[in-house]
């Protein structure tokens, strides 16, 4: 058997699952080419390991300890901190606009295909959901898989109107929820979600509510979330109250 | 995450970070610089670092970009190859391990960048991969192929130049 050449270096590396591990230490045993290949790297991994390991033994110096500990450097960014203790409302109102001025222009908040934005601000103020994003608002239930989009979990507000959590599956997946507001959804929350691993499972990143989105969600709930029977009854009833 | 908390992970990790500077840099200042942009990079965005992420890919993944965004373009071109700057403080006994150990440096120092960081994170660092590729915001398969030519042009210089370069 011919193993490519980088998938020598990944067993050397340790980085193999157990049966191409096993795979290559049966040709191992019958080929000491393969044999010394690997060993080449492994001395490779060790000698350049070797080389830099003397830093770590060095004192550091005094300027690296006090950056670590003087107090961090005040700019904008630090300015708009006390963040965690906004309430939900402020969060629709400065979150939707700050998130939307930050992010609009980005390629993720547009559909790959059509370029069309899955969210639109509009003039009054309210954040609404376009393209596909809508679509899976209004049909996707919970339980099915969407291509571009997961929703999450669907409840009833306690101002009484439906919303539903969602996510935008890409490589930096948004997420957020959306509360129907007469014939369109409302983007109360968007957030940016921990990234997908690379090729990895973008599903399971749109599906990660930070912290102060499951916080929102929570204060915005009225009793539980909606069971699949629920969910299926409000679609038909096209989410109205 | 409380800046408390990344700052005792920061000073934790102070000579990791210093270590995979010195990869990164190629002279020991401009690691040096390296390292404390990073931190305070890594001060004023302590909120984005949660529990979940590992911390030293975290810093490794601000260390790259801090690298790429501003301490390269400052880098002291002049010192890039001035042996006495190479790299770790080793005794000038003349050593024939000593030699080899500048000479595996050296050979670090002149990969291209994107080498240079693979074999960085993986064969200095010891990071997976997986982690690798997501400091690097890379899909593994290019990790791999930047690691592999990584090793193939390592082994060339220093097969070239097994002990010392004249």
């Amino acid at each position: 058997m011919k193993f490519p050449p980088e998938t020598l270096m990944a067993y050397a590396d340790g980085e193999l699952d157990a049966e191409t591990r096993r795979a290559i230490e049966d040709e191992m045993a019958i080929d000491p080419q393969l044999a010394q290949e690997i060993e080449r790297h492994r001395a490779m991994r060790a000698e350049v390991g070797g080389a830099f390991a003397g830093v770590l033994d060095e004192p550091v110096p005094d300027r690296l300890l006090r950056a670590a500990k003087k107090a961090a450097p005040q700019s904008p960014a630090t300015q708009v901190e006390p963040r965690r203790q906004w309430t939900w409302r402020e969060w629709g109102s400065i979150a939707a606009s700050l998130l939307i001025g930050v992010l609009a222009g980005r390629a993720m908040l547009q559909e790959p295909d059509t370029g069309r934005g899955l969210v639109v601000a509009r003039v009054d103020g309210r954040v609404i959901a376009g393209g596909a994003l809508a679509q899976a608002l209004s049909e996707q239930l919970s339980s099915q898989d969407g291509t571009a989009i997961d929703i999450g979990l669907s409840f009833r507000a306690k101002s009484g109107e439906y919303c539903r959590t969602f996510g935008a599956r890409s490589a930096s997946p948004i997420v957020g929820f959306a509360c129907r507001d007469a014939e369109v959804w409302r983007v109360d929350m968007l957030s940016t979600a921990p990234r997908a691993e690379p090729g990895g499972n973008y599903r399971m990143a749109s599906t990660q509510l930070p912290a102060p989105v499951v916080q929102a969600i929570a204060e915005r709930m009225q009793g539980e979330a909606l069971d699949a029977d629920e969910e299926a009854i409000a679609r038909q009833r096209r989410w109205r109250e | 995450m409380s800046v408390e908390q990344v700052r005792h992970h920061i000073v934790e990790l102070l000579p990791r970070l210093r270590r995979f500077a010195r990869t990164i840099a190629r002279n020991v200042h401009d690691a040096d610089d390296l390292v404390q942009f990073a931190i305070e990079r890594a001060l004023l965005k302590h909120e984005q670092w949660r529990p979940e992420l590992k911390f030293d890919g975290w810093m490794f993944g601000i260390m790259r970009n801090a690298w790429i965004d501003e301490v390269r373009s400052r880098a002291r071109r002049d010192r890039i190859f001035a042996p006495e700057e190479a790299g770790v403080t080793v005794g000038h006994d003349g050593s024939e391990s000593q030699v080899r150990l500048l000479a595996v440096q050296r050979a670090v120092a002149e990969l291209p960048e994107e080498q240079r960081l693979a074999v960085g994170l993986v064969l200095v660092e010891g990071l997976s991969y997986k982690e690798a590729a997501e400091v690097l915001d890379v899909p593994i398969g290019t990790l791999t192929s930047r690691l592999a030519r990584g090793r193939e042009t390592l082994q060339a210089i220093l097969s070239d130049r097994p002990g010392e370069r004249s």
